[in-house]
């Protein structure tokens, strides 16, 4: 989180989080088709002037006012290939929510729980577990024939009971709710931060 | 001037310090090592000196090979262009390193492809196939494994004077000049120039074979390095999907 006083903005940074082709790009391009242009930032995929591919995700997005101050989400995505960690590491910094989304065919099991494994990894390293950071889970392409039901992908990659939510991006399903979602509860997690910082300059 | 920073070697990451650097909207200079600095205005580089290298290859070097001490010393900082997006080069860097960090002890440090150990073979295999290529010498006989006999065929037309002049006709690996061009004279720049053409024809697989004989045949040159780390990703994603 970070409040920008000069601008009166307040900054907030959402990553999802996911083995490669589970649908964090699809999530993110449905999301910013979906908002008009003056409320969103371009979302950045490729750098066409410079002709380097991008590999990763990102756009900002204006929710509103909060207290006077504009209240910024940027939205990340993170590459999902094993040798990505640094790069992975860097969209984690000071990320405010974490959606992990995952594939729900039973073929991506292990895929799902490697990619888990690694973002609770990397967030401990970096001092701030994932039971410290808000975050839920989306159980996507539960459209597959073969989809593992939402209670079985629960059982295995959700043992802490965080919230989740059964999707299918490309055709939309579930990527309001987890956006909401998610939005709901980084903005629950600021007011409790500015609750206590409040009482303790009381 | 005011520093706000200082930063020993091992410390905060440059990845870090921009990302920090956009968040305040700090407008100053950032000096990495003895080498180079990053001009921030607001936030954003306006640009970056690594040696002779400018602008954003400049910036994107200082990932691939990390600066040692970092100063970030406020001051006024002259209005210009951006280089780019602030967080969108912050990736770019952060992608080249972990892509060539992946490639570099097969290209440089390994002499032969059956000098990888145990412990590089399974991390590296996807790669030891091309390199075992890329090492065949060129001009071998057959035509599946020599890179020369590889790049001629995937790029006939242009790439084989003779052919393009009618003397080989389609079939590249009956040309008699096969190995003349892109063999045994060949050097980086037209290694470089042949991955180039591969890679955009999405040619990965052979556009890797190309890079890898132009970091062989220059290991100073970073643009080859950069290009071998993109393709062998845009590679591998291909061969994963």
């Amino acid at each position: 989180m970070r409040l920008n006083a000069a601008q009166r903005e307040l900054s907030l940074k959402i990553v999802y989080y996911g083995w490669g082709l589970s649908g964090k790009t699809t999530n993110l391009s449905h999301l910013h088709g979906s908002y008009p242009e003056e409320q969103r930032g371009r979302l950045l995929q490729l750098d066409t002037e410079t002709e380097r591919t991008l590999f990763f995700d990102y756009f900002p997005l204006h929710l509103g006012q909060i207290g006077g101050y504009r209240l910024k989400f940027d939205f990340f995505t993170v590459p999902g290939q094993s040798f990505y960690g640094s790069t992975r590491r860097a969209v984690l910094e000071g990320v405010d929510g974490i959606i992990f989304v995952a594939d729900s065919s039973p073929l991506r099991e292990e895929a799902n729980v490697t990619s888990r494994e690694d973002m609770r990894r990397t967030l401990a390293d970096s001092g701030r577990p994932l039971d410290t950071i808000p975050h839920l889970h989306q159980w996507n392409k539960q459209d597959l024939r073969d989809a593992l039901a939402p209670k079985l992908m629960d059982r295995y990659l959700n043992p802490e009971g965080a919230p989740s939510i059964p999707a299918v991006a490309r055709n939309g399903v579930g990527v309001w709710e987890t956006q909401s979602a998610i939005v709901r509860l980084v903005m629950e997690s600021v007011r409790a931060a500015t609750t206590r910082s409040v009482r303790r300059h009381a | 001037m005011p520093e706000l920073l200082t930063c020993p070697a091992g410390g905060l990451r440059l990845s870090t310090v921009l990302q920090v650097a956009e968040l305040e909207s700090t407008t100053g200079v950032l000096a990495l090592g003895q080498v180079g600095e990053v001009h921030l205005r607001d936030g954003v580089p306006t640009a970056a000196r690594y040696g002779a290298h400018e602008g954003v290859d400049a910036l994107l070097e200082f990932f691939l090979d990390p600066p040692g001490e970092m100063r970030l010393v406020a001051t006024e900082v002259a209005p210009g262009p951006v280089l780019g997006n602030p967080v969108g080069l912050v990736m770019e860097g952060c992608r080249l390193a972990d892509e060539w960090a992946r490639l570099a002890p097969l290209v440089l440090a390994v002499v032969r492809p059956d000098e990888l150990s145990p412990e590089q073979e399974p991390e590296l295999a996807p790669f030891a196939g091309l390199m075992r290529r890329a090492y065949t010498p060129v001009g071998a006989a057959g035509t599946g494994g020599d890179p020369a006999g590889a790049a001629h065929r995937s790029d006939h037309a242009t790439v084989c004077e003779r052919c393009a002049a009618g003397g080989g006709g389609a079939d590249a690996s009956a040309c008699p000049g096969r190995t003349a061009r892109v063999g045994r004279a060949a050097g980086p720049d037209t290694w470089l120039s042949l991955g180039r053409r591969l890679a955009r024809a999405e040619r990965y697989d052979e556009a890797v074979v190309a890079f890898i004989n132009a970091v062989r045949l220059d290991p100073d040159s970073r643009v080859a390095k950069q290009n071998l780390a993109r393709a062998s990703a845009l590679a591998s994603q291909l061969g994963a999907r």
